[in-house]
Protein backbone atom coordinates (compact mmCIF):
# COMPACT_ATOMS: atom_id res chain seq x y z
CA UNK A 1 0.00 0.00 0.00
CA UNK A 2 1.12 3.47 -0.56
CA UNK A 3 -0.03 7.34 -0.34
CA UNK A 4 -2.48 6.96 -2.88
CA UNK A 5 -3.66 3.79 -1.91
CA UNK A 6 -3.80 4.68 1.65
CA UNK A 7 -6.15 7.95 0.33
CA UNK A 8 -8.27 5.85 -1.64
CA UNK A 9 -9.51 3.99 1.23
CA UNK A 10 -10.38 7.52 2.89
CA UNK A 11 -12.96 8.25 0.29
CA UNK A 12 -10.10 10.34 -2.04
CA UNK A 13 -10.74 10.52 -5.52
CA UNK A 14 -7.20 9.25 -6.69
CA UNK A 15 -8.32 8.93 -10.34
CA UNK A 16 -10.17 12.45 -10.39
CA UNK A 17 -6.79 13.91 -9.15
CA UNK A 18 -4.53 12.66 -11.07
CA UNK A 19 -7.06 13.71 -14.07
CA UNK A 20 -6.96 17.33 -12.76
CA UNK A 21 -3.03 17.34 -12.71
CA UNK A 22 -2.83 16.24 -16.00
CA UNK A 23 -1.78 12.71 -15.02
CA UNK A 24 1.42 14.10 -13.04
CA UNK A 25 1.32 12.29 -9.95
CA UNK A 26 4.43 13.61 -8.40
CA UNK A 27 3.06 17.50 -8.57
CA UNK A 28 0.03 15.62 -6.78
CA UNK A 29 1.70 14.08 -4.04
CA UNK A 30 4.11 17.70 -3.80
CA UNK A 31 0.85 19.71 -3.20
CA UNK A 32 -0.83 16.76 -1.11
CA UNK A 33 2.31 17.21 1.57
CA UNK A 34 1.25 21.08 1.95
CA UNK A 35 -2.49 19.74 3.10
CA UNK A 36 -1.38 19.34 6.71
CA UNK A 37 -0.17 22.48 7.17
CA UNK A 38 -3.65 24.07 5.93
CA UNK A 39 -5.37 22.47 7.67
CA UNK A 40 -4.09 23.79 10.57
CA UNK A 41 -3.90 26.84 9.69
CA UNK A 42 -7.31 27.01 8.69
CA UNK A 43 -9.49 25.80 12.12
CA UNK A 44 -12.98 26.45 12.06
CA UNK A 45 -14.60 25.87 14.96
CA UNK A 46 -12.70 27.62 17.45
CA UNK A 47 -13.76 30.70 15.80
CA UNK A 48 -17.30 30.03 15.46
CA UNK A 49 -16.79 29.05 19.33
CA UNK A 50 -15.32 33.03 19.40
CA UNK A 51 -17.85 34.61 17.54
CA UNK A 52 -15.43 35.42 14.55
CA UNK A 53 -17.93 34.16 12.11
CA UNK A 54 -16.09 36.07 9.42
CA UNK A 55 -12.88 33.99 10.65
CA UNK A 56 -14.56 31.31 10.27
CA UNK A 57 -16.31 31.20 6.92
CA UNK A 58 -13.63 32.59 5.45
CA UNK A 59 -11.35 29.22 6.87
CA UNK A 60 -14.31 27.20 5.85
CA UNK A 61 -13.84 28.36 2.39
CA UNK A 62 -10.48 27.58 1.71
CA UNK A 63 -10.55 24.50 3.15
CA UNK A 64 -13.70 23.88 0.58
CA UNK A 65 -11.33 25.61 -2.10
CA UNK A 66 -8.44 23.38 -1.49
CA UNK A 67 -10.29 19.83 -0.48
CA UNK A 68 -11.56 20.21 -4.33
CA UNK A 69 -8.49 20.64 -5.62
CA UNK A 70 -7.15 17.96 -4.50
CA UNK A 71 -9.96 15.79 -4.82
CA UNK A 72 -10.39 15.10 -1.14
CA UNK A 73 -14.26 14.31 -1.81
CA UNK A 74 -16.02 13.50 1.16
CA UNK A 75 -14.22 16.89 2.69
CA UNK A 76 -15.24 18.77 -0.55
CA UNK A 77 -18.86 17.89 0.05
CA UNK A 78 -18.52 18.58 3.88
CA UNK A 79 -17.22 21.67 3.41
CA UNK A 80 -19.40 22.74 0.66
CA UNK A 81 -22.13 22.57 3.01
CA UNK A 82 -21.12 24.21 5.74
CA UNK A 83 -20.29 27.23 3.33
CA UNK A 84 -23.94 27.07 2.24
CA UNK A 85 -24.94 26.48 5.83
CA UNK A 86 -22.96 29.90 6.87
CA UNK A 87 -24.36 31.64 4.17
CA UNK A 88 -28.00 30.59 5.21
CA UNK A 89 -27.25 32.10 9.10
CA UNK A 90 -26.83 28.31 9.88
CA UNK A 91 -23.93 28.03 12.00
CA UNK A 92 -24.64 25.22 14.91
CA UNK A 93 -25.67 23.07 11.85
CA UNK A 94 -22.13 24.42 9.86
CA UNK A 95 -20.25 23.49 13.35
CA UNK A 96 -22.31 20.10 13.85
CA UNK A 97 -21.41 18.78 9.91
CA UNK A 98 -17.45 19.81 10.77
CA UNK A 99 -17.47 17.71 14.07
CA UNK A 100 -19.04 14.80 12.01
CA UNK A 101 -16.28 15.17 9.60
CA UNK A 102 -13.34 16.14 11.90
CA UNK A 103 -11.96 12.64 12.60
CA UNK A 104 -12.00 11.88 8.56
CA UNK A 105 -10.06 15.28 8.35
CA UNK A 106 -7.49 14.01 10.87
CA UNK A 107 -7.44 10.60 9.36
CA UNK A 108 -6.13 12.04 6.03
CA UNK A 109 -3.64 14.23 7.26
CA UNK A 110 -2.35 11.54 9.42
CA UNK A 111 -2.16 9.39 5.96
CA UNK A 112 -0.32 12.32 4.55
CA UNK A 113 2.08 12.87 7.34
CA UNK A 114 3.16 9.32 7.63
CA UNK A 115 4.30 9.69 3.85
CA UNK A 116 5.94 12.61 4.42
CA UNK B 1 9.41 31.72 -20.41
CA UNK B 2 8.36 34.89 -22.03
CA UNK B 3 9.66 37.97 -22.61
CA UNK B 4 8.33 40.82 -19.66
CA UNK B 5 5.58 38.54 -19.61
CA UNK B 6 4.15 38.07 -15.50
CA UNK B 7 1.31 36.50 -14.04
CA UNK B 8 0.26 37.27 -10.63
CA UNK B 9 -1.21 34.85 -8.40
CA UNK B 10 -3.09 36.20 -5.13
CA UNK B 11 -4.59 34.20 -2.99
CA UNK B 12 -3.93 33.43 0.49
CA UNK B 13 -4.02 29.96 0.76
CA UNK B 14 0.23 28.49 -0.26
CA UNK B 15 -1.15 25.55 -1.50
CA UNK B 16 -3.59 27.59 -4.53
CA UNK B 17 -0.64 29.68 -5.09
CA UNK B 18 1.45 26.51 -5.50
CA UNK B 19 -0.77 25.02 -7.81
CA UNK B 20 -1.04 27.82 -10.34
CA UNK B 21 2.92 28.39 -10.32
CA UNK B 22 3.44 24.67 -11.27
CA UNK B 23 0.98 25.60 -13.78
CA UNK B 24 2.34 28.69 -15.63
CA UNK B 25 5.87 28.33 -14.27
CA UNK B 26 6.95 27.14 -17.98
CA UNK B 27 5.47 29.61 -19.79
CA UNK B 28 5.20 33.20 -17.75
CA UNK B 29 7.47 34.54 -14.53
CA UNK B 30 4.84 33.66 -12.20
CA UNK B 31 4.72 36.72 -8.98
CA UNK B 32 3.10 35.65 -5.89
CA UNK B 33 0.88 37.86 -3.44
CA UNK B 34 -0.87 36.76 -0.18
CA UNK B 35 -3.81 39.35 0.13
CA UNK B 36 -4.65 41.96 -1.90
CA UNK B 37 -2.90 44.90 -0.74
CA UNK B 38 0.12 43.24 -1.70
CA UNK B 39 -1.40 42.37 -5.10
CA UNK B 40 -2.11 45.91 -5.82
CA UNK B 41 0.98 47.10 -4.71
CA UNK B 42 2.86 44.98 -7.37
CA UNK B 43 0.38 45.64 -10.15
CA UNK B 44 1.42 49.18 -9.46
CA UNK B 45 4.71 48.70 -9.21
CA UNK B 46 5.44 46.00 -11.97
CA UNK B 47 4.31 46.77 -15.52
CA UNK B 48 5.31 43.33 -16.84
CA UNK B 49 1.76 41.78 -15.26
CA UNK B 50 -0.07 40.47 -17.84
CA UNK B 51 -2.63 38.79 -16.10
CA UNK B 52 -3.85 38.63 -12.26
CA UNK B 53 -5.43 35.30 -10.99
CA UNK B 54 -7.39 36.50 -8.31
CA UNK B 55 -8.90 34.53 -5.17
CA UNK B 56 -12.24 36.52 -4.24
CA UNK B 57 -11.95 35.63 0.08
CA UNK B 58 -8.65 36.98 1.68
CA UNK B 59 -8.10 38.72 4.92
CA UNK B 60 -6.24 42.57 4.60
CA UNK B 61 -7.87 43.45 1.59
CA UNK B 62 -10.31 40.67 -0.58
CA UNK B 63 -10.80 40.01 -4.42
CA UNK B 64 -13.39 42.65 -4.45
CA UNK B 65 -11.31 45.64 -3.05
CA UNK B 66 -8.82 44.67 -5.52
CA UNK B 67 -11.09 44.49 -8.85
CA UNK B 68 -12.75 48.10 -7.22
CA UNK B 69 -9.20 49.53 -7.47
CA UNK B 70 -7.90 48.31 -11.05
CA UNK B 71 -11.85 49.60 -12.35
CA UNK B 72 -11.06 52.93 -10.51
CA UNK B 73 -7.53 52.99 -12.38
CA UNK B 74 -8.29 51.81 -15.56
CA UNK B 75 -6.07 48.70 -15.07
CA UNK B 76 -8.72 46.54 -15.53
CA UNK B 77 -8.85 46.70 -19.06
CA UNK B 78 -5.29 46.56 -19.91
CA UNK B 79 -5.06 43.85 -17.99
CA UNK B 80 -7.03 40.46 -17.67
CA UNK B 81 -8.25 39.46 -14.16
CA UNK B 82 -9.85 36.04 -13.24
CA UNK B 83 -11.38 34.99 -10.47
CA UNK B 84 -9.97 31.95 -9.19
CA UNK B 85 -12.81 30.90 -6.16
CA UNK B 86 -14.71 28.14 -4.34
CA UNK B 87 -17.34 31.09 -3.52
CA UNK B 88 -20.24 30.47 -5.21
CA UNK B 89 -22.02 33.19 -4.10
CA UNK B 90 -23.95 34.48 -7.44
CA UNK B 91 -24.70 37.59 -6.23
CA UNK B 92 -20.78 38.33 -5.40
CA UNK B 93 -19.69 36.54 -8.44
CA UNK B 94 -22.36 38.93 -10.45
CA UNK B 95 -20.18 42.14 -8.69
CA UNK B 96 -17.03 40.59 -9.90
CA UNK B 97 -18.04 40.77 -13.80
CA UNK B 98 -19.41 44.08 -13.24
CA UNK B 99 -16.21 45.23 -11.70
CA UNK B 100 -14.37 43.91 -15.06
CA UNK B 101 -13.15 40.61 -13.57
CA UNK B 102 -12.88 38.89 -17.67
CA UNK B 103 -13.48 34.90 -16.24
CA UNK B 104 -14.55 32.94 -13.02
CA UNK B 105 -12.92 30.17 -12.66
CA UNK B 106 -14.46 27.94 -9.61
CA UNK B 107 -12.01 25.75 -7.84
CA UNK B 108 -11.66 22.55 -8.04
CA UNK B 109 -10.23 23.22 -11.68
CA UNK B 110 -8.97 21.31 -14.02
CA UNK B 111 -5.48 22.22 -14.80
CA UNK B 112 -5.73 21.54 -18.39
CA UNK B 113 -8.81 23.75 -19.14
CA UNK B 114 -7.34 26.23 -16.65
CA UNK B 115 -4.18 26.58 -18.52
CA UNK B 116 -6.34 26.76 -22.01
CA UNK B 117 -8.90 29.14 -20.86
CA UNK B 118 -6.36 31.62 -19.42
CA UNK B 119 -3.76 31.07 -22.14
CA UNK B 120 -6.32 32.29 -24.77
CA UNK B 121 -7.79 35.53 -23.20
CA UNK B 122 -4.18 36.37 -22.56
CA UNK B 123 -3.44 36.12 -26.12
CA UNK B 124 -6.34 37.90 -27.11
CA UNK B 125 -5.29 41.31 -24.49
CA UNK B 126 -1.82 41.31 -25.43
CA UNK B 127 -3.51 41.63 -29.29
CA UNK B 128 -5.92 44.23 -28.23
CA UNK B 129 -3.05 45.96 -26.35
CA UNK B 130 -1.05 46.05 -29.37
CA UNK B 131 -4.08 47.11 -31.49
CA UNK B 132 -4.79 49.90 -28.85
CA UNK B 133 -1.25 50.98 -29.09
CA UNK B 134 -1.34 51.25 -32.92
CA UNK B 135 -4.65 53.45 -32.94
CA UNK B 136 -3.07 55.63 -29.91
CA UNK B 137 -0.19 56.12 -32.50
CA UNK B 138 -2.24 56.75 -35.83
CA UNK B 139 -5.04 59.17 -33.91
CA UNK B 140 -1.52 60.98 -32.72
CA UNK B 141 -0.16 60.95 -36.21
CA UNK B 142 -3.28 62.06 -37.74
CA UNK B 143 -3.72 64.66 -35.34
CA UNK B 144 0.19 66.14 -36.02
CA UNK B 145 -0.45 65.93 -39.67
CA UNK B 146 -3.60 67.73 -39.12
CA UNK B 147 -1.56 70.62 -37.55
CA UNK B 148 0.81 70.77 -39.49
CA UNK B 149 -2.23 71.12 -42.69
CA UNK B 150 -3.70 73.84 -40.62
CA UNK B 151 -0.13 75.92 -39.96
CA UNK B 152 0.86 75.24 -43.53
CA UNK B 153 -2.32 76.54 -44.60
CA UNK B 154 -2.61 79.46 -42.52
CA UNK B 155 0.87 80.70 -43.56
CA UNK B 156 -0.17 80.30 -47.37
CA UNK B 157 -2.66 82.99 -46.54
CA UNK B 158 -0.08 85.01 -45.13
CA UNK B 159 2.19 84.91 -48.09
CA UNK B 160 -0.83 85.78 -50.06
CA UNK B 161 -1.22 88.98 -47.70
CA UNK B 162 2.58 89.99 -48.76
CA UNK B 163 3.29 88.95 -45.09
CA UNK B 164 6.08 86.70 -43.71
CA UNK B 165 3.97 84.27 -42.33
CA UNK B 166 5.59 85.03 -38.80
CA UNK B 167 1.93 87.02 -38.37
CA UNK B 168 0.50 84.00 -37.71
CA UNK B 169 2.67 82.52 -34.77
CA UNK B 170 2.50 85.84 -33.32
CA UNK B 171 -1.20 85.61 -32.82
CA UNK B 172 -0.87 81.79 -31.71
CA UNK B 173 1.36 83.04 -28.90
CA UNK B 174 -0.17 86.09 -27.23
CA UNK B 175 -3.86 84.34 -27.67
CA UNK B 176 -2.25 81.55 -25.89
CA UNK B 177 -0.41 83.79 -23.15
CA UNK B 178 -3.57 85.53 -23.22
CA UNK B 179 -6.40 82.92 -22.69
CA UNK B 180 -4.35 81.63 -19.70
CA UNK B 181 -3.84 84.66 -17.47
CA UNK B 182 -7.82 85.35 -18.12
CA UNK B 183 -8.14 81.65 -17.45
CA UNK B 184 -6.63 82.39 -13.80
CA UNK B 185 -8.10 86.14 -13.44
CA UNK B 186 -11.46 85.58 -13.70
CA UNK B 187 -12.99 82.30 -13.46
CA UNK B 188 -16.59 82.73 -15.27
CA UNK B 189 -13.89 82.57 -18.22
CA UNK B 190 -12.01 79.50 -17.18
CA UNK B 191 -11.11 76.85 -20.00
CA UNK B 192 -8.24 74.13 -19.44
CA UNK B 193 -4.44 73.77 -20.42
CA UNK B 194 -5.90 71.55 -23.36
CA UNK B 195 -8.51 73.75 -24.34
CA UNK B 196 -6.62 76.66 -24.35
CA UNK B 197 -3.88 75.10 -26.83
CA UNK B 198 -6.48 74.34 -28.94
CA UNK B 199 -7.90 78.04 -29.10
CA UNK B 200 -4.09 79.32 -29.84
CA UNK B 201 -4.08 75.93 -32.69
CA UNK B 202 -7.34 77.65 -33.84
CA UNK B 203 -6.37 81.30 -33.86
CA UNK B 204 -3.85 81.20 -36.98
CA UNK B 205 -6.73 80.41 -39.13
CA UNK B 206 -8.39 83.74 -37.94
CA UNK B 207 -8.05 85.48 -41.50
CA UNK B 208 -8.39 82.16 -43.78
CA UNK B 209 -11.01 84.57 -45.42
CA UNK B 210 -8.68 86.81 -47.26
CA UNK B 211 -7.88 84.48 -49.66
CA UNK B 212 -11.11 85.02 -51.22
CA UNK B 213 -10.32 88.94 -50.84
CA UNK B 214 -9.43 90.53 -54.69
CA UNK B 215 -5.45 91.76 -54.48
CA UNK B 216 -6.24 94.66 -55.43
CA UNK B 217 -8.24 95.35 -52.09
CA UNK B 218 -5.88 93.50 -49.89
CA UNK B 219 -3.01 94.78 -51.31
CA UNK B 220 -4.00 98.05 -51.86
CA UNK B 221 -1.00 100.43 -50.65
CA UNK B 222 -3.46 103.44 -48.88
CA UNK B 223 -6.54 103.44 -47.07
CA UNK B 224 -9.99 101.42 -48.28
CA UNK B 225 -12.68 103.34 -49.55
CA UNK B 226 -16.23 102.33 -48.19
CA UNK B 227 -17.08 99.63 -50.95
CA UNK B 228 -13.81 98.20 -50.43
CA UNK B 229 -13.87 98.25 -47.12
CA UNK B 230 -17.08 96.27 -47.24
CA UNK B 231 -15.40 94.16 -49.50
CA UNK B 232 -12.67 93.31 -46.82
CA UNK B 233 -15.16 92.86 -43.76
CA UNK B 234 -16.57 89.62 -45.98
CA UNK B 235 -13.22 87.91 -45.29
CA UNK B 236 -14.51 86.67 -42.18
CA UNK B 237 -18.26 85.13 -43.40
CA UNK B 238 -15.44 83.67 -46.00
CA UNK B 239 -13.46 82.18 -43.79
CA UNK B 240 -16.59 80.11 -42.17
CA UNK B 241 -17.29 79.13 -46.04
CA UNK B 242 -13.92 78.08 -46.43
CA UNK B 243 -13.86 76.20 -43.05
CA UNK B 244 -17.37 74.72 -44.04
CA UNK B 245 -15.59 72.82 -47.01
CA UNK B 246 -12.46 71.17 -45.49
CA UNK B 247 -12.54 67.70 -44.53
CA UNK B 248 -14.16 67.18 -41.36
CA UNK B 249 -11.55 64.27 -40.55
CA UNK B 250 -8.78 66.88 -41.24
CA UNK B 251 -8.26 68.58 -37.67
CA UNK B 252 -9.84 68.05 -34.28
CA UNK B 253 -13.30 68.84 -33.82
CA UNK B 254 -13.14 71.34 -30.98
CA UNK B 255 -9.89 73.03 -32.93
CA UNK B 256 -12.34 73.06 -35.68
CA UNK B 257 -15.20 74.29 -33.82
CA UNK B 258 -12.92 76.98 -32.16
CA UNK B 259 -11.36 77.64 -35.71
CA UNK B 260 -15.09 78.38 -37.02
CA UNK B 261 -15.78 80.63 -34.33
CA UNK B 262 -12.77 82.82 -34.34
CA UNK B 263 -12.98 83.62 -37.95
CA UNK B 264 -16.26 85.02 -37.73
CA UNK B 265 -15.89 87.05 -34.93
CA UNK B 266 -12.80 88.36 -34.35
CA UNK B 267 -13.73 91.71 -36.00
CA UNK B 268 -16.55 92.08 -33.40
CA UNK B 269 -16.03 94.65 -30.74
CA UNK B 270 -17.77 95.21 -26.97
CA UNK B 271 -20.25 97.25 -27.99
CA UNK B 272 -21.57 96.00 -30.23
CA UNK B 273 -19.88 97.87 -33.88
CA UNK B 274 -17.83 95.44 -34.78
CA UNK B 275 -18.38 93.31 -37.85
CA UNK B 276 -19.99 90.89 -39.22
CA UNK B 277 -22.80 90.33 -36.71
CA UNK B 278 -22.60 93.44 -35.03
CA UNK B 279 -22.58 91.05 -31.23
CA UNK B 280 -22.24 93.05 -28.55
CA UNK B 281 -20.28 91.92 -24.83
CA UNK B 282 -20.25 88.49 -23.73
CA UNK B 283 -22.53 87.50 -27.10
CA UNK B 284 -18.80 87.05 -28.57
CA UNK B 285 -17.01 84.00 -27.18
CA UNK B 286 -13.94 84.76 -24.92
CA UNK B 287 -11.63 82.95 -27.67
CA UNK B 288 -12.77 85.44 -30.38
CA UNK B 289 -12.37 88.43 -28.28
CA UNK B 290 -8.52 86.91 -27.13
CA UNK B 291 -8.21 86.95 -30.99
CA UNK B 292 -9.71 90.18 -31.74
CA UNK B 293 -7.30 91.69 -29.21
CA UNK B 294 -4.50 89.40 -30.73
CA UNK B 295 -5.13 90.57 -34.24
CA UNK B 296 -5.17 94.16 -33.68
CA UNK B 297 -1.99 94.41 -31.00
CA UNK B 298 0.26 92.58 -33.99
CA UNK B 299 -1.55 94.68 -36.50
CA UNK B 300 -0.72 97.72 -34.88
CA UNK B 301 3.33 96.69 -34.30
CA UNK B 302 3.73 95.34 -38.16
CA UNK B 303 4.45 97.45 -41.19
CA UNK B 304 1.81 97.15 -43.66
CA UNK B 305 1.77 98.87 -46.91
CA UNK B 306 -0.96 101.00 -46.43
CA UNK B 307 1.08 101.88 -42.62
CA UNK B 308 4.10 101.97 -40.33
CA UNK B 309 4.52 99.69 -37.59
CA UNK B 310 3.84 101.01 -34.25
CA UNK B 311 6.05 100.87 -30.65
CA UNK B 312 4.03 98.25 -28.97
CA UNK B 313 4.04 100.50 -25.91
CA UNK B 314 1.79 102.83 -28.74
CA UNK B 315 0.04 99.84 -29.48
CA UNK B 316 -0.98 98.91 -26.17
CA UNK B 317 -1.67 102.87 -25.37
CA UNK B 318 -4.03 102.94 -28.66
CA UNK B 319 -5.59 99.72 -28.05
CA UNK B 320 -6.59 100.76 -23.84
CA UNK B 321 -7.91 103.97 -25.47
CA UNK B 322 -10.47 101.65 -27.92
CA UNK B 323 -8.72 103.93 -31.25
CA UNK B 324 -8.79 100.41 -32.43
CA UNK B 325 -12.62 99.62 -31.48
CA UNK B 326 -13.64 98.81 -27.90
CA UNK B 327 -12.62 95.63 -26.21
CA UNK B 328 -14.02 93.65 -23.06
CA UNK B 329 -12.10 95.51 -20.00
CA UNK B 330 -11.23 91.99 -18.57
CA UNK B 331 -9.43 91.01 -21.91
CA UNK B 332 -8.05 94.58 -21.33
CA UNK B 333 -6.77 94.19 -17.53
CA UNK B 334 -5.59 90.78 -18.31
CA UNK B 335 -3.80 92.23 -21.57
CA UNK B 336 -1.80 94.50 -19.39
CA UNK B 337 -0.67 92.04 -17.13
CA UNK B 338 0.74 90.20 -19.69
CA UNK B 339 2.22 93.06 -21.94
CA UNK B 340 6.20 93.02 -20.59
CA UNK B 341 5.42 89.45 -21.65
CA UNK B 342 4.13 89.79 -25.37
CA UNK B 343 6.71 92.96 -25.72
CA UNK B 344 9.57 90.45 -25.07
CA UNK B 345 8.44 88.10 -26.87
CA UNK B 346 7.72 90.24 -29.72
CA UNK B 347 11.63 91.07 -29.65
CA UNK B 348 13.29 87.64 -30.08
Amino acid sequence: MGLFEDLAELGVDIDDAITRFMNNSALYEKMLKKLPKVVDDSAVIPYIENGDFETALSNAHNLKGVMGNLSISPLYKCYTEVMNLFRAGNREEARLIIEQNIELQQKVVDCILKYS
Amino acid sequence: MSLGNSILVVDDVEINRALLVELFKDDYNVIEAENGTQALEIINSDNSITAVMLDLIMPVMDGMGVLSEMNRSGKIYRIPVFIITAADDAEMLSAAYGLGAVDIISKPFQMCFIKSRINNIIELYRHRNELAGMVEESVEKMSRLGGEMVETLATLIEFRDCESGEHVKRIRHITQILMTKISEMFPEYYVDKSGIEKIAMASILHDVGKIAIPDNILKKPGRLSPDEFDIMKIHTVKGCDILAEMPTDIMDHEVYRYSYDICRHHHERWDGRGYPDGLAGDEVSIWAQVVAVADVFDALTSTRVYKPAYSNEKAIEMINNGECGLFNPKVLKAFNEISAQIIKGSEE
